[in-house]
């Protein structure tokens, strides 16, 4: 950087606006963070109003060789919008209108500050919906759910994000503005598109994103399994599936969890449970019908003691509610939580959950378990008060040894949260160097000198304080989601 | 067809016989290789790398007209050895692969678990799921259930160089790196050799239903389409025929001169005779004589149309394929309907849904010889092409003669991301050794 602060801090006054930029140090405090354990505080926070907007300052950055760190609504969960090394925070929140709704073709254009939630209400006024759904929506937004290739429960029958991203604007590091996919559904050459979605903002940023719609189901169920532990939900979820039925989400809450959320939301579930599974199932009135009764009699068969189907929109909606407010509810139980975003083959739930319960007693710790069971992604949340010296450490060692198990099993790092700062340590226990290396040449093709996100995904190079060293935990608060 | 011979083994010096049914686009190899490992396959990439060697990876060959012609043809890398289903866990939904097993090996072990992997091939006996993946090949079925990266959790590839290297994983939901699986697939083997895959699977479906809509002309049923479209669901399949292009496919089902609309319905039994029945109505709101094709029998009918494209006998001469919005597509259509060459036989369908047209040219009835053929064809590409232009849409030549390809880029030009994907085969390739000048803009 030949730049003074001061000079840095007046370019991108004169690009954006001088009220567009924030470099004082308390106001920057509120940018250090995301949803994850880490903290850095960036040189300033942008806050661009168009893509020209975006260009100057990726460019300006670029020449300057500053990181630029994208951010959307800060919900993420890896430290994929922290800026670890410093620089500039870019803070997409202005960008945040939906440009189009075709109906005839089943798209919508937005920018990347638009919350996830609106869309898809916005949709709905068409008739149609966008699908993906973390559990952030009413937050998060769609330029950061591309950025980490955002999941949520019913993904399970429609996909992650990148199965409903038809293309996307983006600025690249020396500031040319370039299109990835487009509006139709061909395009020739190599699919930049899906290598795009889900790079954690190491690629560049996006400026417009055009996602697929899907038309909103004729019928729709909501069923409640109440099971007496989670040993038979677990074989539950293998017989739904054993049945040639692929519900369009299926959700478990253990024990713990449903004490939290019944904190929160009175006499949602049963509180003397030993789990609950929630399965939802979508599609035409005769078929819905069918599949509900095979995957009630599924569960019955495997030890339900109760099965209820939701009867009506209002109840359906209590019951998602719960379950998407489940991690602010642990806030209830414990000052702080770090959450672990595993997967497993879904044939290895039951053991993968028996290892989280040991790993959690051999380190004294608290474990609540609410999770997408029907694509095998588990999120034991570890709850904890950092205030007792020593804990974090223990926590973090303890969230190490479940991932380790977790890919011994066949498994993998993260589902859905991205790697970002936080598993970045443990990428060698998935890939070896030569995977790593095809990765980074890729991402030496998008962005030579490394300007979007520096020091993230990948171990080594400039370090930041990996897991086990990490800062604070994060504070729960009813508001807080996964 | 360029079926594989299977008596070349190793790196032995290939029989002529053999080399010549490793030809691409008329250009012969100088040797064959067939790997039966992982290893081996890296030996011969090592190698081929640093001795400058062009290599074309090659699955059953049936869609290995596509793409500019190679710059340069050393070495076939035959996959016909690295074959069988490596895993199948239905309780999972999950299988894994290795690249030279056919689509029909893979769909009758899944099917064995009441699963399958609901990707169309053309030729099934003979295409292979290596080959599927590198061609991003996706049929009529894409309209439910999209292309090979949608279903594609992991791949393992041997880069340019020699290395075997790994993206994605076994589990189903998977944001552990980049996710390379999405630039693999569609890359033609510009990128590195793909050995094995692992793919999300769906349960087999219990019933099919196909019925078929003949309209005098083509705004009557594409309103058809149109509406079928906007339900809450969307068919398996929906497909526009011209009367020309039904004509090819020796089908009694299929009348001849009408615009045929065929629509495909799978899943629960229930669910698939109440969108039968919606289908019937609406095709008849809109003036279609409706005929259902009897239940069993429809999945060869899509397996001609299928097949059409790509076929030997009598398959057509060139296919140009454009891509547009779904909305363009009447528009696009209405303005080809009534295009004639001299002596050209033309059919055309369109997956209305995708925004996919695809113009099948058949010469053999122009009096002027081969020569003169190829100059006809090559006339009627640029000029498709230009009109796509105007039209908003995208033409690729997806299948033409080599004497047409040598004056035309069959990807076309002004593709957007160009400069990334350079980038991207500097990167991943830089001695240009896998496929040179096959892909979009010579990479």
């Amino acid at each position: 950087m030949t730049l003074s602060r001061a000079q840095l801090i007046r370019e991108l006054q004169g690009i954006v606006g001088a009220e567009n930029v924030i470099f004082h140090p308390d106001d920057l405090l509120v940018y250090e963070y995301d949803g994850s354990v880490d903290k850095a505080v960036p040189e300033a926070a942008v806050f661009p109003a168009n893509t020209e907007e975006v260009s100057r300052v990726v460019a300006m950055a670029h020449r300057e060789n500053i990181p630029v760190v994208g951010r959307g609504s800060g919900t993420g969960l890896s430290g994929g919008a922290i800026a670890s090394l410093g620089g500039i925070q870019v803070v997409l929140t202005r960008m945040k209108a939906i440009l189009e709704i075709d109906e005839e073709n089943r798209l919508a254009v937005v920018e990347p500050g638009v919350i996830n939630l609106d869309l898809d209400k916005a949709a709905r006024e068409h008739g149609m919906r966008y699908a993906p759904d973390p559990s952030s929506q009413r937050a998060c937004s769609v330029g950061g759910n591309v950025a980490e290739n955002a999941g949520g429960p019913h993904c399970l029958a429609y996909g992650v994000t990148t199965n409903h991203i038809l293309g996307m604007e983006v600025v690249l590091e020396d500031g040319s503005v370039a299109w990835l996919g487009g509006k139709a559904r061909e395009t020739p050459g190599y699919d930049l598109r899906g290598a795009f979605v889900g790079s954690e903002g190491t690629f560049g940023l996006a400026t417009k994103i055009v996602v697929r719609l899907l038309p909103v189901p004729e019928s729709v169920s909501t069923m409640l399994g109440t099971f007496p532990d989670i040993d038979s939900a677990c074989t539950a979820v293998s017989s739904i599936i054993g049945q040639g039925v692929v519900p369009a989400a299926m959700e478990m809450i253990d024990s713990v969890s449903i004490g939290a959320i019944l904190n929160v939301t009175k006499d949602v579930f049963p509180a003397d449970a030993g789990s609950v599974l929630l399965v939802e199932v979508e599609g035409l009135r005769e078929e819905v019908e069918e599949t509900r009764g095979g995957i009630e009699a599924a569960m019955y068969d495997t030890g339900a003691i109760e099965v209820k189907t939701a009867t009506d929109p209002a109840e359906r909606e209590r019951l998602w509610q719960a379950r998407k407010g489940a991690f602010g509810a642990l806030g209830t139980l414990a000052p702080n939580y770090y959450l672990v975003d595993a997967v497993v083959p879904r044939t290895r739930l039951a053991d993968m959950l028996a290892e989280v319960d040991r790993i959690a007693k051999e380190h004294d710790l608290m474990v609540a378990n609410v999770f997408h069971a029907g694509d095998g992604n588990l999120h034991p949340c570890i709850a904890f008060d950092e205030r007792v010296p020593g804990t974090l450490e223990r926590v973090m060692h303890a969230g190490g040894e479940m991932l380790e198990v977790c890919v011994g099993m066949g498994g993998t790092l993260s589902g859905e949260h991205g790697v970002g700062l936080e598993k970045k340590a443990y990428m060698p226990l998935v890939f070896s160097e030569d995977d790593m290396d095809a990765m980074m040449r890729v991402r030496n093709a998008f962005s030579p000198a490394a300007t979007f996100n520096p020091g993230k995904i990948f171990p080594g190079g400039p370090e930041h304080p990996g897991p086990v060293q990490g800062q604070a935990g994060m504070r729960a608060a009813p508001g807080d989601f996964i | 067809m360029n079926s594989p011979a299977t008596d070349a083994t190793g790196s032995e010096a290939s029989p002529t016989g053999t080399l010549a049914s490793y030809a691409v686009d008329g250009m012969v190899p100088r040797e064959v290789v067939l790997p039966d490992s992982i290893e081996e396959v890296s030996r011969v990439m090592a190698s081929s790398s640093s001795d400058g060697q062009a290599v074309l990876p090659l699955g059953g060959g049936t869609l290995s007209c596509q793409g500019n012609l190679p710059r340069t043809y050393d070495l076939a890398l035959g996959t016909s050895k690295l074959a069988g289903v490596l895993y199948h866990e239905p309780a999972d939904l999950v299988a894994s692969v290795q690249a030279g097993t056919t689509v029909s090996d893979l769909r009758s072990t899944l099917a064995k678990g009441g699963q399958t992997l609901p990707l169309d091939s053309p030729f099934p006996d003979q295409a292979t799921i290596g080959g599927i993946i590198a061609a991003g090949y996706s049929g009529p079925s894409r309209l439910s259930f999209g292309d090979p990266r949608d279903w594609l959790i992991g791949i393992n590839v041997v880069t340019a160089d020699g290395r075997v290297s790994k993206a994605g994983g076994r589990v189903v939901k998977n944001v552990t790196g980049y996710d390379l699986c999405k630039l693999y697939s569609g890359s033609l083997g510009t990128l590195g050799v793909i050995v094995e895959a692992n793919f999300k699977l769906t349960p087999l479906p219990d019933d099919h239903a196909t019925i078929i809509g003949a309209f005098d002309g083509p705004a009557d049923a594409y309103q058809a389409a149109k509406s079928l479209l906007s339900l809450s669901y969307h068919p398996h399949s929906l497909l526009l025929v011209d009367g020309n292009l039904a004509g090819h496919l020796d089908e009694e089902m299929l009348p001849a001169g009408k615009v045929v609309l065929l629509v495909r319905h799978s899943g629960r039994r229930s669910a698939v005779k109440r969108k039968a029945q919606d289908t019937n109505r609406i095709l008849q709101v809109r003036h279609g004589r409706c005929a259902e094709v009897p239940s069993g029998t429809d999945g060869s009918l899509w397996q001609k149309l299928i097949d059409l494209d790509w076929r030997q006998d009598n398959g057509p001469d060139m296919v140009l394929r454009a891509s547009m919005l779904p909305s363009q597509v009447e528009g696009f259509w209405a303005a080809f309907h009534d295009d004639t060459h001299t002596g050209l036989q033309r059919g055309m369908s369109a997956d209305v849904g995708m925004g996919i047209v695809k113009l099948c040219y058949w010469a053999g009835a122009v009096p002027l010889g081969p020569e003169g053929q190829d100059s006809i064809l090559l006339e009627v590409a640029r000029a498709v092409r230009e009109k796509a232009r105007s039209l908003d849409a995208h033409l690729v030549v997806q299948r033409c003669q080599p004497s047409v390809k040598a004056h035309i880029d069959v990807w076309g030009e002004g593709i957007e991301g160009l400069e990334v994907m350079r980038r991207i085969k500097e990167q991943m390739d830089p001695s240009h050794t896998l496929n040179p000048g096959r892909f979009v803009g010579g990479l």
